[in-house]
């Protein structure tokens, strides 16, 4: 079905509910006047007809948002059939008395004792099936053949009960059937005892789900609960109004149909808008000044009715006692207001953790996590616990800080990925708290709570002792980063070196090599008609050899170069100067054979960095300065060529990695036009 | 009978065309690319082409596919200085005569491998 097609089907329907309660209010004023049979019920205000169609509306909506969920149809068909069947008393009245027809009445009668049934036993569905549109789990499919087996022995008990009906005694049940006589009074309680039972099973199915639930879901549940719980509040209300006679039975009717209406609304919000709308804080406020509000009136009632039954002053108002229970109950306003805040706050979000506990927790957290990742995730967790908020947790990168966990996690579990932010600007909100060692910011901890609910200051004092333990955290997180990208550069590097040789064989001494065989090819066809020939290719020949010989002798040095396994890192770079196409100049005081990957690595940046020079300015001079320290290695390439080189090049990351790899130290320094200056610190023994 | 040379080391392509000149071929050109090739090709009609796969442009077998589908097509023998099969699927599909290795290569082989398939 297109979604139009839906959308006109739910407008249809919509229609036809405000149709019905228009209808119902003009039968409802032609027999207002009318007096009613004995025994005989009538149809209450139409303010009821237009009440539906709060069910009916919301319905709609939701029906032409998400029509494959049922819970939109059902809240229209609940609205419609209440707004059917509401009115059919007034309509019997009116046909029976004012148009004598008593053929007419009969049906209406039928429909005003018979089709409550359908929306009455609608109500236990919509538990069962909400929010999804489908039950928990398939064992609550139980429930729902109760349900129908239930509604469908209400029906046939009370419809084809023969005789006359309940509600209009005058009247009998046209399509009664006499041989159901004496077994419709069982089966009709048997259908009340399923239905009822189906009712029970309806609430109990969303705890269920509320347990089983993402936060996505338990926020939609919360709207339900909440109307529920009004419910159920009004109903204990009427009950309690109707048993002292303290209210007229209309008020009494209105107090236990209008929250009903919550029904729908609760839905509709849930299914539509459940983010948009802060059930949080809804429930909260509603916990807080409702609990209020009663604590006040009985503190007022305990004060002025029990101290003055006590002095003896029952009969006539106490202007003392009145001041002095107004001042009790301001001066236990504020206190009140606290307590029954963190309820609330316990009731909403669960219990909080302690300070203690929270550093505690994410502590054993922390340590249990393998990775990185882990212990983040645990630190998001051990806010989210301790206040309530969502928690967060941001750490510093190259090029600001990325939000790296959250909890509860967002949707589907997955930390969507958030925009970098500027860490000053994040160090200045409220609610986040910056992450430092000495100067450096790492990252930070962020809360965010619901609208209207602060941070108070021991959570504050809390949040900074996190931030603090944090530090080493995310300063780990920041390393093994550093670890894996610098490893997985390392391999490309590797990758890359061994393709260049591959490519530099191919090109070079390959090729000389095969010119070579071509060249000796000649020789010996020439050799038996053509000496003299034969001789000058063979010095073409001899020629051809050394040149592969060189290139191979150029490679291999690249790979390791031979002279400085042999005679040492001095003899080697001296090498490396005398061959260089520009002038260097050398400081080089070892005197001593270092570890060989120190010495290799030392090289290779000295090497590395002569290229570098040669590639981009080749009229500059170079200077080359390796020096020992008691407990390293120093070496210092400098030139005054044109500067401007990037540290996060290949050739240059490559050499930080290496110089990284044996725990040295790695800087460039070049700005444009300036020069460049490589230096490594590599520690040796 | 008329030769072209193509390959992108001048050192070898030296040699190539000296061996071949000795034994009585004539090199009508020797290029560097693919795209000369093709147009060279084109503009001295050769009996044979001597086409390196490794070019810095097109690979051999492109080039090769190019010359195959002109109304003369030469005769095209693919060289390479990595070890490959004469048999490989692709020589016979980009139309070209055979394949040789560069370190096979002299004008017996070279013979050969024309004679060979035009044979079959």
């Amino acid at each position: 079905m297109t979604e139009r097609r839906t959308t006109a089907i739910a407008a249809g329907l919509f229609a036809a509910s405000v149709a019905l309660a228009a209808s119902g209010t003009w039968v409802h004023l032609q027999v207002a006047d009318t007096p009613l049979p004995p025994a005989t019920e009538g149809s209450e205000s139409p303010a009821f007809l237009w009440a539906m169609l709060c069910f009916t509306g919301v319905g709609a909506v939701v029906a032409s948002r998400r029509p494959a969920n049922p819970i939109g149809w059902l809240l229209l068909a609940e609205g419609l059939l209440w707004q059917l069947n509401r009115p059919a008393g007034d309509l019997r009245t009116y046909l029976e008395v004012t148009q004598g027809g008593l053929r007419g009445a009969a049906v209406a009668a039928w429909v005003f004792d018979v089709v409550w049934i359908a929306p009455a036993c609608a109500l236990p569905l919509i538990f069962l099936l909400f929010p999804s549109g489908r039950v928990p789990s398939p064992r609550w499919r139980v429930a729902l053949g109760a349900l129908a087996v239930g509604t469908a022995l209400l029906g046939v008990a009370i419809g084809f009960r023969p005789g006359p009906f309940t509600t209009s005694p005058r009247i009998d049940n046209p399509v009664g059937v006499p041989a159901l006589g004496p077994a419709a009074a069982g089966l009709e309680t048997a259908g009340n005892v399923l239905v009822a039972a189906t009712f029970v099973a309806g609430l109990a199915s969303l705890v269920v789900r509320y347990r089983r639930s993402d936060v996505t879901t338990r926020q939609q549940l919360k709207w339900l609960a909440l109307a529920v719980g009004v419910i159920v509040a009004a109903w204990s209300t009427a009950n309690v109004l109707e048993a002292l006679g303290a209210a007229d039975p209309k008020t009494v009717g209105a107090v236990r149909t209008l929250p009903l209406l919550l029904v729908p609304i609760a839905c509709g919000v849930a299914v539509l808008k459940y983010r948009l709308y802060d059930i949080d804080l809804v429930i909260n406020k509603l916990f807080v000044y409702g609990g209020l509000a009663g604590a006040i009136i009985a503190l007022y009632v305990a004060v002025v009715v029990g101290a003055g039954a006590v002095i003896g002053s029952q009969s006539e108002p106490n202007l003392a006692l009145s001041v002095a229970a107004t001042a009790t109950a301001a001066l236990a306003f504020d206190p009140a207001r606290r307590g029954l805040q963190r309820l609330a706050g316990r009731a909403v979000y669960g219990r909080r953790a302690t300070p203690y506990e929270a550093l505690a927790s994410m502590t054993r957290r922390v340590s249990a996590g393998y990775l990185a990742t882990d212990a983040l995730e645990a630190m998001a967790r051990s806010i989210a616990q301790a206040t309530g908020g969502r928690g967060e947790v941001w750490v510093a990168g190259a090029d600001g800080l990325r939000r790296s966990a959250c909890w509860p996690p967002p949707g589907g579990g997955v930390v969507a990925p958030a925009p970098l932010r500027d860490p000053l600007e994040v160090a200045g909100r409220d609610g986040t708290f910056p992450v430092r060692r000495r100067d450096q910011v790492l990252g930070a901890l962020t809360v965010t709570k619901a609208r209207g609910e602060p941070i108070r200051p021991a959570e504050q004092r809390l949040l900074a002792d996190l931030a603090d333990s944090a530090a080493y955290v995310l300063e780990n997180a920041r390393l093994v980063n550093e670890l894996r990208s610098s490893r997985q550069r390392l391999v490309t590097a590797q990758d890359n070196e061994r393709r260049r040789v591959e490519r530099d064989l191919h090109d070079g001494a390959q090729q000389r090599l095969l010119e070579l065989s071509l060249t000796l090819g000649r020789v010996e066809r020439q050799i038996a008609s053509d000496r003299g020939g034969a001789a000058a290719t063979l010095a073409e020949a001899d020629h051809q050899l050394r040149q592969a010989l060189a290139e191979l002798r150029d490679l291999a040095r690249g790979i390791h170069p031979a002279i400085l396994t042999e005679h040492g890192l001095e003899a080697a770079v001296e090498s490396l100067a005398a061959r260089a196409p520009l002038p260097v100049e050398l400081d080089v005081a070892v005197g001593r054979r270092l570890d060989p990957t120190v010495e290799s690595t030392t090289y290779f940046v000295a090497s590395e960095a002569v290229t570098n020079v040669v590639k981009h300015a080749r009229q500059a001079r170079a200077r080359i300065t390796i020096g020992l320290t008691a407990d390293a290695l120093e070496v210092e390439i400098v030139d005054d060529g044109a500067g401007g080189a990037d540290p996060h090049g290949s050739g240059l990351r490559g050499l930080a990695d290496r110089v990284a790899a044996l725990d040295g130290r790695f800087e460039v320094t070049s700005e444009p036009g300036r020069g460049t200056r490589v230096r490594a610190v590599l520690p040796c023994a | 009978m008329r030769i072209l040379v193509v390959d992108d080391h001048p050192g070898f392509r030296r040699q190539a065309r000296l061996m071949l000149e000795e034994a009585g071929y004539d090199v009508v050109g020797e290029v560097g690319d693919g795209a000369t090739a093709i147009g060279t090709a084109r503009e001295l009609h050769p009996d044979v082409v001597l086409l390196d796969i490794g070019l810095p442009d097109h690979d051999g077998f492109s080039v090769a596919t190019v010359l195959a589908a002109e109304a003369v097509p030469p005769a095209v023998v693919l060289i390479s200085g990595r070890e490959m099969d004469d048999g490989d699927a692709r020589v016979a599909a980009c139309g070209a005569r055979g394949f040789l290795a560069k370190a096979h290569l002299s004008p017996e082989s070279l013979h050969a491998s024309l004679e060979h398939r035009a044979a079959s």
